[in-house]
């Protein structure tokens, strides 16, 4: 990554972390998300699911140390090491989701599915258009962060649908 | 092990576990893992989930 690309990244990570920011200030003062806090039980909870994302991270970075050392082509990309943040994040959200510790007691998950479902179609859809445009499979997938991050947001939608089913057909006794 | 105390009070009170949790703060899986003895709440909460079912800590807590 020479420093045009990396200016570029770094550029890129603020305007996305502005814009969600102003999204999710926008979506609190119209009372969609972020209501509340969490209950002493999801906290608990949540720490747990970040344990566990942390673990995996600390695993992930020493396997990666192992095959970058062997000079495997793809662990030599930058792209690599995010790989291993958002595998981190994907078992946080996950253990979260399964332990109904990621929405907020008072939160719709109606809501946060749609914000879910566009962020990961956007992504899905920029990486695609990115993978086919005149390279090779293998070069546009190490610089192909979209691809990942649209994964990412699929993995989080299973998530969520599975849960809300496993919800629905557990019946309160 | 179950808390069958605090599923018969909130059952004598006609509540669901939903309108149960919105009294207390928490949400209805919360109230569930505490009737199903997955979670110990604190006291703060053993004195929440009272408070919203009139009876004492010893009537749905304490185990004989």
């Amino acid at each position: 990554m020479n420093t045009a690309m990396a200016l570029g990244f770094v550029t890129g990570v603020l305007v996305v972390a502005i814009v969600c920011a102003v999204l999710a200030k926008m979506a609190k003062k119209k009372g969609f998300v972020g209501k509340g806090e969490y209950d002493e039980r999801q906290q608990i909870a949540r720490g747990k699911a970040f344990t566990t994302a942390y673990a995996v991270l600390l695993v992930y970075l020493a396997v990666w140390i192992v095959f970058r050392s062997m000079e495997i082509p793809f662990f030599m990309e930058g792209i690599s090491v995010m790989i291993g943040a958002l595998l981190s994040i994907a078992v946080f959200v996950a253990s979260a989701i399964f332990h109904d510790a990621y929405f907020k007691a008072s939160e719709s998950p109606r809501t946060w599915l749609i914000i879910i479902s566009a962020v990961s179609l956007l992504n899905i859809v920029i990486g695609i258009g990115r993978l086919f445009r005149g390279e090779t499979i293998a070069e546009r997938l190490y610089d192909n962060m979209n691809l990942f991050v649209g994964a990412l947001f699929v993995v989080v939608l299973v998530c969520v649908v599975v849960k809300r089913a496993m919800d629905r057909r557990a019946v309160e006794d | 092990m179950k808390n069958l105390k605090l599923k018969a009070a909130r059952a004598g009170k006609d509540m669901s576990q939903q309108q149960l949790a919105d009294a207390v703060g928490v949400s209805r899986q919360t109230i569930n893992a505490i009737e199903k003895g997955d979670y110990n709440p604190t006291i703060k909460l053993c004195i929440a989930i009272c408070r919203a079912l009139d009876r004492t800590l010893d009537e749905l807590f304490w185990e004989e």
